[in-house]
C-alpha cells in the first residue's frame, strides 16, 4: 500500500478499532427465580426446613420481607430476606452477623416496611444455652439499605406505666413518623422437669412509638391491656386489636381512646393475628391455642397456629379458609388486596387419631383472595 | 606485531571505559591529510562547542562526558579546512573512536556520516554490557524496557545471574533510583514510557565503582534530550478486533513529542496509558466442567484488569557553552484488580492494588578545562517517592473504556493505614464485613467460594528518598583517568499492615503492624583507569554505608542504634587484545542494603514465604557478593561477533526467612545463607546487513545456596538402619532462579524500499520489517512438600519445573503518505500458544490436585454442610433438584455440586504462563 489510500486505510483501522466493543469477563449466570414452585390458589412460598416467620408486604406490593432461619452450622441465626411477590428466590438482606459472633444466635425479625421506604425491625441475640435473648433492639433503617440501621430503643425496658416490656411484635406504621407495636412478656415454661423450655410470648399492651423528634418516644396506649395482636385501619387513627383468651376483635379510635367490638368469632375460639383491609377482617382463630393464668408466671397464651378466618365487618358474618392439614399464624394482606401470606404449620394426625403433631417450623404460604 | 603495536598506540590514546552512566566519550586522532602526521592543537568540539578537546602533539584527542545519543563533531584548526562529522553515535560508558584528516585549506566540508564504531573489540569496555536502544524497542516484539532487558544473557525475568528480584540497581540518567523498601517483592513504581528512551543497558559483571546498591546487575537508562526540530510519535495498540479467545481487552496509547521550546531549551514529553481487562492472562486449560464460565474456551479472568498511566517530561537547558541543566519528571500510576479464586463469583470483594511513583531529578553538567586537561563535574539531585496500597476497594471498580476506570482506587481502612493508627486498626476496621460462603457460584453449595465480605486485609507502605550525587571525571593525562564522587540519600519509610480487619486483633488475629523510620545511605568512590601497552587496568574502590534508622534505648546496643553498617568494595578489571580477540578479566565486590521491609514486622498472608506473621530484624546488614569473570570477544567476520563469558559469584549475607522457634507460622529474617553462582554466557550476533540480522544467546548457569541452620527445624535425615534422626548442619540447595539452560534466538529481517513483487501497481512488501524471538529455558527449581504442606521433601528446591519455550513475532509495515510517516504492526507473543508451566503445587508436584484429593475436598465440604437447600434459597439450582421436590437434599443431589465446586475452585490458573497474545498497532510519526 502506498499513497493516500494506505494512509486512509490505516485511519480506517483506527476508527474501526475504536468502534469495537470489548469482550467482557464472564458474568454471574445464576438467574433468580421469580415464581412459586407449584401452582394453585394456595401455594407454598418457602421450603426452608427451618422456620420462615413474620411476613410483611412491601408498601408497593412488589415483594415480601420476612425472617428466615439459617441452616448452616450449629447456630441458626434468623435473618431478613425479601421474596418476589409471586415467590421465587429470596434476596437476603445484610444480617449483621459476623465471624466474631459466630457462636451467638442473632435474630432479625418483625420487619415492618413503612412509608418512604422506612423499615422497622427487631434484632435480638443470645448465646448458646441461653433460654432468653440477652438483648433486643428495635431498629430503624430503610428497605434499600437495611444494613445502615439506627437503634430506636432497646428491650427489655420498663414502660412509663411500670410494665416490663420484654418483647416487641406486630409493628405497624400509623403515619410516616408514628408506629404502633405490641409489647409482650416472655415466659419459658417447661412441660416437664427434663423437658426443653419453650418460649411463650404473651402480649401485655399496645405501645405507640413517635419518631418525629430527635429522640424517639413511646407511650403505652390505655385500654389495650392483654392485647395479643394489632393492625391499622383505613386511617392512621384507627386500629384493630385482639386480646389474650378473647374471641373478639376490638376497634379503637386512637384520638378519643374509645374502643368497640368490631367482630366476635364466638365459639370458633380465641382470635389473634388480626389483619384488616377495608371491610374485610382476617384473623387466626381457634386451632392450637391455650390461654392460662399461671399463679407464678401470670397469664400466658401458647399459640401453635389456628384456622384462618375472614369476617365481613358490614354484615358481621365470618367463615374460615380451608387449607388441608395446616394451621396458620400472622396473615398479612397484600396492598392490592388480592393475596394473603401467612406462616403455615403442617399438622400430622397420627394413625388412629391418637395424637396430632404440629411442626415447630413454619413455611410461608400464599393464598389468593376472592 | 605491527597490529599489536597499532593497538598499543590506540590504547595510549583511547580513554578508558566510562562505565554505566549517561555519558560516553569521543576519542581519536587528528591528522594532516597530506602528510598523515598528527596535528597538534586542533580543536574538536561536540555540537554547539561547549564540550571540546584539543589534540596533543601526536594528534590524539579525547572528549569526555558526551551525552549519550547522536552528535555533530567538528574538528578545526587555523590553516586547515575544518571537518564536520554528523550522526556520531555515543553510547553510555563507551568510547566512540573518531579520526579526522584535515586538508590544509580553510573550507568547511558538507556533513558526512561517521563510520561505525567497533564496540566488540573495544578493549576498554570491561563491563559485560548488553544494550537496548529505542530502535530495538520498536523493532522487536517487546513493549517495555523490562521485557527488552529480559533478552539479555543471564537474565531470568528480572533476576540476573542467579540473584533474586531486587538485587539489581536502576540508574536513570546517571541517578540511582531504587525501591529500597520491597524491591524483592514489589515493582519500582515508576515506568519509563518507551519513547523517551535513548538507550538502556544491562551490566552484569564488575561494573564501575561509581555505582552501588546492587549485587546482580546494573540497569542504566539514558533518556533523550529534546531535538532541534519538533518531532514525535503517536501510537495505538489493541487486541479488540481479534474476537473470542484472542481479545484480552487491551488498549494502549502512546504519545511522545520533543523539540525546541524557547531559545536553545529542548523539551521532551511522553505519555503511555495501557489498560487491559485481563492484565495477567493465563493459558490454563479449560476445567471441563459444564457451567464453569471457563469451560468453553480459555477465557479472561474476572476482576483481573489493570491500567497504567505513565507521564514523563524533560527539559534540557544549556546555561552556557559548558554548562547544561537537565530537569526530568516522571509520574506513574498502576492500578490492578487482583483475581482471587475464592472470590471468583463475588468479585466486588476481591482485592485491588495501587502503586504510584514519582521521580524528579535535576542534573547539572559542568565541563571544566584545566589547561590541556579536562574535568567534568556532574551534580545531581533527585526525589523518588513510591506509594503502595493493597486491600479491598471502597467501591467496585467501574471500567469506563476497556480496562480504564479513569478514577483513583480507594481502599477500606486506607485512612487508618496512612495515619498508622494502630489503636483504631486493632479494632474492627469500619467498612470490613466478615466473608461468608458465596451463594453466587453455579454450584450454589456453601463451599470454597467466598462472598458478602472481603478477607479484611489492608497493606500500605510509602517510601521516599532525597538523593544528592556528585561525580567528577578528571582526565589526568593520556594514560590515566580518574573518577571520584559520592552520594547521600535520606530516606523515609512508613508501613502498615492489617489482616482480618473485620475482627478485632487478639487471640488468633495478629495485630496491626506499622513502622516509620528514616534510613540513610551514603557512599564514596574513586576509580582510576590506566593504560600500559596492550593492557588496560581499571581499579576502583567504593565505600557504602547504610543506617536503617532503627533506634532503641538500651545499653546492649552500641550507640543505641541498630543496623548501621559500612562496607568497602574493591573492583578491578584487566583487558587486552590477543590475536584479534579482546580478553577481559574482572573482579569485584558488591554490597547492597537489604530490603527495608525485612527490618520491620509483617502481618500478611504471603504465600511465597512462611506464615501470616513475620518478625522483622532491624539489625540486618548488607547483602554481599564477590564476582570474577573472564570474557572473550571476537569478530569472526566483518558483520558478526561472538562473546563468551564465564563467571563465578559468591553471595554472602543473604536474607532468609527463618523459623522462629518451633512454630512454623512464625519466622524472623536473618542473614544466614551464602551461595554461589557459576555460569557461561555465549552471545553470537550478526548485524543487520542485507536485510537480515540476528542474535543467539545461550546461558548455562548454576546457582546454589548453602545454609548452615536456616532449615534445621525442617530438614532431617533418618538413618535407615539405626533409625536415628540427624539434623545436618549444612544444607546446599539451588537458589530460586537457578535456571540451568537458557537459549534465546532473535531474528530480524527487513525488505528494502522499492523491493518485492509489484501487485496491481503496489509493492506490498516494500519496507516490511519482521522480527522473531525464540526462547527455550530449562525449568526453575521448587520445593516439594508432603500432602499436609508442612514438611519439605528432600532438600529445598530439589525438584524442577518443566522447561518452557515461546516464539514471539512482530511484523511492521511502514507507510508514508501526505508527507507523514506512519505504520501498522502486528505483535504476537507466544505465537504457538504453548502452555508453559511456571509453577506447580508443592504437595503434588503438578499444576493441580489429583482426582482423589478433589474428591476428598468435596466430601469434607459436604460433611460440613449437609443441610438441604430449599427452593427459595439463592443457593437453589433447579438443575440439581433431581426429584423436583423443591429441595436439593441428600448426598445424591448435593455431593455432585460440592464436587463440581471443588473442581472449579482448585483448578490451576496462575501456574501457567501467558497464552498467545496479539496486538495490532497503528502509529504516526511526525
Amino acid at each position: 500500500m502506498t499513497g493516500f489510500s494506505s494512509w486512509a486505510g490505516a485511519g480506517a483501522i483506527v476508527v474501526a478499532l475504536a468502534a469495537c466493543g470489548h469482550e467482557q469477563p464472564f458474568q454471574n449466570r445464576n438467574a433468580a427465580l421469580d415464581s412459586t414452585f407449584g401452582g394453585g390458589p394456595d401455594r407454598q412460598l418457602t421450603f426452608n426446613p427451618a422456620a420462615d416467620v413474620r411476613p410483611a408486604w412491601l408498601s408497593d406490593g412488589s415483594g415480601l420481607i420476612y425472617s428466615y432461619e439459617g441452616l448452616s452450622g450449629t447456630v441458626h441465626d434468623r435473618c431478613l430476606a425479601i421474596l418476589p411477590q409471586a415467590g421465587g428466590t429470596r434476596r437476603e438482606l445484610p444480617c449483621g452477623t459476623s465471624q466474631q459472633s459466630q457462636d451467638s444466635v442473632d435474630a432479625f425479625s418483625e420487619a415492618a416496611p413503612g412509608p418512604d421506604g422506612k423499615l422497622l425491625f427487631t434484632r435480638e441475640w443470645s448465646l448458646p444455652g441461653d433460654i432468653n435473648p440477652r438483648r433486643g433492639e428495635l431498629e430503624l433503617s430503610t428497605v434499600s439499605k437495611p444494613g445502615s440501621a439506627t437503634t430506636v430503643l432497646t428491650f427489655p425496658y420498663t414502660a412509663t406505666n411500670g410494665h416490663l416490656h420484654s418483647g416487641i411484635s406486630h409493628i405497624r406504621w400509623l403515619s410516616p413518623t408514628r408506629a404502633i407495636y405490641l409489647a409482650s412478656t416472655l415466659t419459658y415454661p417447661r412441660p416437664c422437669s427434663t423437658c426443653e423450655a419453650d418460649t411463650v410470648s404473651t402480649g401485655i399492651e399496645l405501645v405507640e412509638l413517635d419518631l418525629s423528634g430527635a429522640t424517639p418516644t413511646i407511650q403505652p396506649i390505655p385500654g389495650t391491656d392483654s392485647a395479643s395482636s394489632v393492625d391499622v385501619g383505613a386511617t392512621g387513627d384507627e386500629i384493630f386489636f385482639t386480646r389474650n383468651g378473647d374471641s373478639r376483635v376490638y376497634q379503637m379510635d386512637l384520638s378519643s381512646g374509645v374502643s368497640i367490638v368490631a367482630h366476635d368469632f364466638g365459639s370458633s375460639g380465641i382470635a389473634r393475628d388480626v389483619a384488616v383491609f377495608g371491610n374485610q377482617l382476617y384473623a387466626v382463630v381457634g386451632g392450637h391455642v391455650d390461654y392460662v393464668v399461671d399463679p407464678l408466671l401470670g397469664p400466658s397464651q401458647l399459640d401453635r397456629g389456628g384456622k384462618l378466618f375472614i369476617a365481613d365487618l358490614i354484615n358481621g358474618t365470618d367463615s374460615w379458609r380451608i387449607v388441608d392439614s395446616r394451621l396458620f399464624k400472622r396473615p398479612v394482606i397484600s396492598p392490592q388486596r388480592d393475596r394473603l401470606v401467612a406462616e403455615s404449620f403442617p399438622i400430622t394426625v397420627l394413625p388412629g387419631g391418637a395424637d396430632t403433631v404440629i411442626s415447630r417450623s413454619s413455611d410461608l404460604w400464599l393464598l389468593d383472595l376472592p | 606485531m605491527k597490529r599489536t603495536a597499532l593497538l598499543g598506540l590506540a590504547l595510549l590514546l583511547v580513554p578508558g571505559p566510562l562505565l554505566a552512566q549517561t555519558t560516553g566519550a569521543i576519542s581519536g586522532h587528528v591528522r594532516n591529510a597530506a602528510t598523515g602526521t598528527g596535528v597538534a592543537l586542533a580543536r574538536v568540539s561536540v555540537d554547539a562547542g561547549g564540550n571540546y578537546g584539543t589534540s596533543d602533539t601526536s594528534g590524539g584527542y579525547r572528549i569526555r562526558g558526551v551525552q549519550v545519543g547522536w552528535h555533530r563533531v567538528t574538528a578545526r584548526l587555523i590553516g586547515f579546512r575544518g571537518e564536520i562529522r554528523d550522526s556520531v553515535l555515543v553510547r553510555s560508558g563507551a568510547t566512540t573512536i573518531l579520526d579526522f584528516s584535515l586538508n590544509p585549506a580553510p573550507t568547511v566540508l558538507e556533513p558526512i556520516v561517521v563510520r561505525a564504531v567497533d564496540s566488540v573489540l573495544d578493549p576498554f569496555a570491561t563491563a559485560t554490557t548488553q544494550r537496548i536502544t529505542a530502535a530495538d524497542l520498536r523493532q522487536l516484539p517487546v513493549s517495555s524496557l523490562d521485557e527488552a532487558l529480559a533478552l539479555s544473557a543471564g537474565a531470568v525475568g528480572e533476576s540476573y545471574r542467579g540473584g533474586r528480584l531486587g538485587q539489581q540497581s536502576f540508574i536513570l540518567d546517571g541517578l540511582g533510583v531504587k525501591n529500597q523498601l520491597d524491591a524483592s517483592t514489589g515493582p519500582l513504581g515508576v515506568r519509563l514510557p518507551p519513547d523517551i528512551l535513548q538507550e538502556a543497558s544491562l551490566t552484569t559483571n564488575a561494573f564501575s565503582a561509581r555505582y552501588g546498591q546492587a549485587l546482580s546487575g546494573l540497569i542504566n537508562v539514558v533518556t533523550k534530550d529534546g531535538g532541534e526540530e519538533l518531532q514525535g510519535r503517536a501510537a495505538y495498540e489493541t487486541d479488540r478486533p481479534l474476537g473470542h479467545g484472542w481479545d484480552y481487552g487491551l488498549d494502549r496509547l502512546l504519545l511522545q513529542v520533543d523539540g525546541p521550546l524557547v531559545g536553545k531549551i529542548g523539551f521532551l514529553a511522553a505519555f503511555d496509558a495501557t489498560g487491559r481487562l485481563d492484565a495477567d492472562p493465563v493459558s490454563a486449560p479449560a476445567s471441563g466442567i459444564p457451567r464453569d464460565p471457563r469451560d468453553r474456551e480459555p477465557w479472561l479472568l474476572p476482576h483481573n484488569s489493570g491500567e497504567t498511566y505513565d507521564f514523563a517530561g524533560k527539559l534540557t537547558i544549556p546555561l552556557n557553552s559548558r554548562q547544561t541543566l537537565r530537569l526530568l519528571g516522571i509520574r506513574s500510576l498502576e492500578q490492578r484488580l487482583l483475581f482471587d479464586p475464592a472470590y471468583k463469583y463475588d468479585t466486588g470483594f476481591a482485592p485491588g492494588q495501587r502503586v504510584s511513583g514519582t521521580l524528579l531529578s535535576a542534573h547539572l553538567q559542568n565541563t571544566l578545562s584545566l589547561g590541556e586537561r579536562a574535568m567534568i563535574v556532574d551534580a545531581r539531585l533527585g526525589y523518588f517517592g513510591r506509594d503502595f496500597t493493597r486491600g479491598t476497594l471502597t467501591e467496585e471498580a467501574d471500567p469506563k473504556f476497556g480496562g480504564f476506570t479513569g478514577s483513583r482506587f480507594h481502599f477500606v481502612g486506607e485512612d487508618i493505614a496512612r495515619s498508622r493508627d494502630t489503636a483504631s486498626a486493632n479494632a474492627i476496621i469500619p467498612g470490613f464485613i466478615a466473608p461468608q460462603l458465596s451463594q453466587n457460584s453455579p454450584w450454589g453449595v456453601p463451599a470454597f467460594f467466598l462472598g458478602s465480605g472481603s478477607r479484611g486485609d489492608v497493606a500500605w507502605n510509602y517510601f521516599r528518598e532525597l538523593r544528592g550525587q556528585l561525580d567528577v571525571t578528571y582526565g589526568a593525562g593520556q594514560n590515566f583517568d580518574l573518577y571520584f564522587g559520592g552520594q547521600y540519600a535520606a530516606q523515609k519509610v512508613e508501613t502498615f499492615q492489617r489482616v482480618l480487619g473485620f475482627l478485632p486483633a487478639g487471640d488468633s488475629v495478629p495485630g496491626a503492624t506499622t513502622s516509620a523510620f528514616t534510613p540513610h545511605i551514603w557512599s564514596v568512590y574513586t576509580e582510576g583507569q590506566a593504560r600500559l601497552n596492550d593492557l588496560a587496568f581499571t581499579v576502583g574502590i567504593r565505600a557504602e554505608h547504610f543506617d536503617g534508622g532503627s533506634s532503641v534505648n538500651t545499653a546492649q546496643v552500641d550507640n543505641g542504634r541498630f543496623g548501621a553498617r559500612t562496607t568497602v568494595n574493591p573492583r578491578i578489571a584487566v583487558s587486552t587484545i590477543l590475536r584479534g580477540a579482546t580478553l577481559v578479566a574482572s573482579y569485584g565486590k558488591f554490597s547492597q542494603p537489604p530490603d527495608f521491609q525485612y527490618l520491620v514486622d509483617a502481618a500478611f498472608d504471603d504465600t511465597t514465604r512462611t506464615g501470616r506473621f513475620r518478625r522483622g530484624n532491624p539489625d540486618l546488614g548488607f547483602e554481599r557478593a564477590t564476582q570474577f569473570e573472564f570474557s572473550l570477544r571476537v569478530r569472526p567476520a566483518t558483520h558478526s561477533s561472538l562473546r563468551i563469558g564465564v563467571y563465578g559469584k559468591r553471595l554472602d549475607g543473604m536474607v532468609a526467612s527463618v523459623p522462629l522457634g518451633v512454630d512454623p507460622d512464625s519466622t524472623v529474617f536473618a542473614l544466614t545463607d551464602y551461595g554461589s553462582v557459576r555460569g557461561l554466557e555465549i552471545t553470537a550476533e550478526r548485524e543487520m546487513v542485507s536485510g537480515f540480522g540476528g542474535r543467539i544467546i545461550y546461558t548455562l548457569a548454576s546457582a546454589t545456596a548453602t545454609s548452615t541452620n536456616a532449615f534445621q527445624l525442617r530438614q532431617f535425615k533418618v538413618d535407615p538402619i539405626t533409625h536415628d534422626t540427624t539434623f545436618p548442619a549444612r544444607v546446599e540447595f539451588p537458589l530460586d532462579f537457578d535456571r540451568r539452560h537458557s537459549l534465546i534466538a532473535i531474528v530480524q529481517a527487513q525488505v528494502k524500499d522499492q523491493a518485492g513483487p509489484r501487485i496491481a501497481g503496489v509493492q506490498p512488501f516494500e519496507g516490511l520489517e519482521a522480527a522473531a524471538i525464540i526462547r527455550y529455558s530449562s525449568g526453575l527449581p521448587f520445593s516439594r512438600t508432603n500432602a499436609a504442606g508442612d514438611t519439605i521433601i528432600g532438600a529445598p528446591n530439589s525438584a524442577r519445573l518443566p522447561s518452557t519455550s515461546t516464539v514471539d513475532f512482530l511484523i511492521r509495515k511502514p507507510i508514508r503518505a501526505l508527507g507523514v510517516g506512519s505504520g501498522i504492526y502486528l505483535d504476537v507473543r507466544n505465537l504457538m500458544n504453548r502452555r508453559n508451566i511456571v509453577a506447580v503445587r508443592r504437595d503434588t508436584g503438578k499444576p493441580g490436585l489429583d482426582e482423589a484429593s478433589i474428591q476428598t475436598l468435596a466430601s469434607n465440604a459436604y460433611l460440613a454442610h449437609p443441610e438441604p437447600i430449599p427452593y427459595e434459597s439463592p443457593r437453589y439450582r433447579p438443575y440439581a433438584d433431581l426429584d423436583h421436590n423443591g429441595y436439593i437434599e441428600g448426598q445424591s443431589e448435593l455431593l455432585p455440586l460440592f464436587l463440581a465446586a471443588a473442581r472449579d475452585f482448585s483448578q490451576p490458573l496462575f501456574v501457567y504462563d501467558s497464552p498467545r497474545l496479539v496486538r495490532l498497532g497503528v502509529e504516526v510519526l511526525f
